[in-house]
């Protein structure tokens, strides 16, 4: 039998990174045989310097380093509408290197020095305002061709402008087009591509960050204490709970509604902020499960309010409860649990149900009169 | 079988002060510490305005039942003594037709929301609680109250709410066992 190798705790983290240094200087060596002609002029020495063109409209033109140390370098043209140019050294070590925004604030041009370690990095987009321009950033491409950018997966200068949030003014923006357009070769992306990115980006970080409230009407809730306590941990998923629907992300129901429930829930639902996620527990949520013929309780709750998701069992164990979750994580993630969209896109449609049930979605009595 | 002879002291001695006042339609032990006691409906504040004043401080419950076949509703009062620790139930029977009954809230003010609930569900009328035709529980209710044994509650909820349709039939109860699509 061969012998098992030992778990070196200690020297553990010192050997992975050595290996990546070795791994890293191959490549290096390898890259530097395989230098190729870039279309303008490039030096490449060890540190491979390549000088780049930079336009200035006004002013002196300061020249540009770029180092590359894998695959071919690109140079790009960076205008800078007015002022000095200041130097610029952007270091792409690997991989694809995308323009990154920075920003000149007034006065004095700052150098800049990007550094896209490996694997893909956002573009770059410089601005001056006044005075003096900080020149366009260096891109160093792996491959063919300059205009890379647009395949660039994560574009953060241009899902922060189109941030929903409405905190990046149109005017703001205006300097950034034609540079973007420059940094993506030409090529403009549409209002609805940026949007998709921006939407992706924010599903990432939504997924790993949930807030539930939980609506506990019936039985099940009471497998939810498991779940969350240290033998499931929900926590380590990155759920909790909350204690008002105003900054809760999920709403968790647990069991049967009666009409008078059900009135408050839509209360409750309506107040939360988007996004926002349901997950119905149980079969009471999903077909009235043992009360569905009973007179005060509602049948299929996604007539009234829209469900993302729905955790099956009368109770559901909490292995399911945390299957359950892993889901809706997955779902959340992948731009799936869309059911606060569907609640507008058919709001009338879910108004129509509650009126049929309900008479009046409006509570009347003692207490909220 | 509970009777008065095994039953917790002080329980016999209230029922035989009870039949000594009003006229009793029957008697019931129910359990070592708990009596039932059929009154008609002229005596029954009476009754309660004893028991409170023997130390029957506490209504614990006022509930009705549907006698759909005598066409009667029952009215169930629930008085306490906490001293003594002995339970007695005053029952009484009102007909169904029109079902009304003066309140005892100026016996027992807690009993305004139990008339509140048994107008709900059963329909009977509370003469002289101001909130008796408030509602409590069903709110925006549209149908008979539903505690009736006549009221159908599959039916009104077939009608009222959407069904969820599954393509696998369940078959008919009693009929032939399903079998899956």
């Amino acid at each position: 039998m061969p012998k098992k190798k030992k778990y070196d705790q200690q020297n553990y983290r010192k050997n992975s990174i050595d290996k990546a240094k070795d791994v890293n200087s191959k490549t290096e060596t390898t890259e530097a045989e395989t230098k190729v002609e870039t279309t303008k002029t490039s030096k490449a020495t060890k540190g491979k310097v390549a000088p780049q063109a930079s336009k200035v409209t006004k002013g002196k033109a300061a020249p540009q380093a770029s180092k590359a140390t894998k695959g071919k370098a690109a140079p790009q043209a960076s205008k800078a509408p007015k002022g000095k140019a200041a130097p610029e050294a952007s270091k792409a070590t690997k991989g694809k290197a995308a323009p990154e925004a920075s920003k000149a604030p007034k006065g004095k041009a700052a150098p800049q020095a990007s550094k896209a370690t490996k694997g893909k990095a956002a573009p770059q987009a410089s601005k001056a305002t006044k005075g003096k321009a900080a020149p366009q950033a260096s891109k160093v491409t792996k491959g063919k061709g300059a205009p890379e950018a647009s395949k660039a997966p994560l574009d953060h200068s241009k899902s922060i402008i189109d941030a929903p949030s409405g905190m990046f003014s149109d005017e703001i923006n205006k300097p950034f087009e034609h540079e973007m357009i420059l940094s993506t070769g030409g090529a403009k992306t549409t209002q609805e591509e940026r949007q998709n990115k921006w939407s992706k980006m924010a599903n990432y970080f939504r997924a790993n960050s949930l807030w539930m409230l939980m609506y506990c009407t019936g039985c099940c809730a009471i497998e939810l204490p498991q779940a969350m306590t240290s033998r499931y941990d929900m926590e380590r998923l990155g759920m909790g709970p909350m204690a008002t629907p105003r900054q809760a992300d999920i709403l968790l129901i647990t069991g049967y509604l009666s009409l008078k429930t059900l009135r408050r829930l839509i209360y409750t639902y309506e107040q939360m902020s988007e996004p926002k996620y349901v997950v119905g527990f149980g079969p009471c949520t999903l077909n009235g499960g043992i009360y569905h013929d009973s007179h005060a309780v509602i049948n299929q709750l996604d007539q009234y309010v829209p469900i993302d998701l729905y955790i099956a069992g009368c109770m559901p164990k909490p292995e399911a409860v945390m299957n359950g979750f892993q889901d809706l994580i997955t779902l959340i993630e992948s731009g799936k649990a869309t059911g606060w969209k569907d609640y507008h896109a058919r709001y009338e449609w879910y108004k129509q149900n509650q009126k049929e049930a309900l008479g009046e979605v409006m509570v009347h009595d003692e207490f909220h009169e | 079988m509970m009777n008065s002879t095994n039953s917790k002291p002080g329980l016999s001695e209230i029922v035989s002060e009870l039949d000594g006042r009003f006229a009793l339609e029957g008697v019931s032990y129910v359990q070592y510490h708990e009596v039932a006691i059929d009154m008609v409906e002229p005596d029954l504040h009476q009754g309660l305005t004893y028991l409170k004043n023997a130390g029957f401080r506490q209504l614990s419950a006022l509930t009705c039942v549907d006698w759909l076949e005598e066409g009667v509703f029952q009215l169930i009062f629930n008085v306490f003594d906490w001293k003594k620790g002995i339970r007695v139930i005053l029952r009484v029977k009102i007909p169904r037709e029109n079902p009304r009954f003066t309140t005892i809230t100026s016996i027992y003010n807690g009993a305004k929301y139990y008339e509140r609930e048994v107008h709900e569900f059963f329909g009977v009328v509370f003469d002289g609680n101001p909130d008796a035709l408030k509602q409590l529980f069903l709110e925006n209710w549209d149908d008979l109250p539903p505690m009736r044994k006549d009221f159908d509650s599959r039916a009104y909820s077939d009608r009222k709410y959407v069904k969820r349709e599954y393509k696998t039939s369940f078959g008919e109860p009693g009929g032939e066992p399903f079998e899956r699509n």
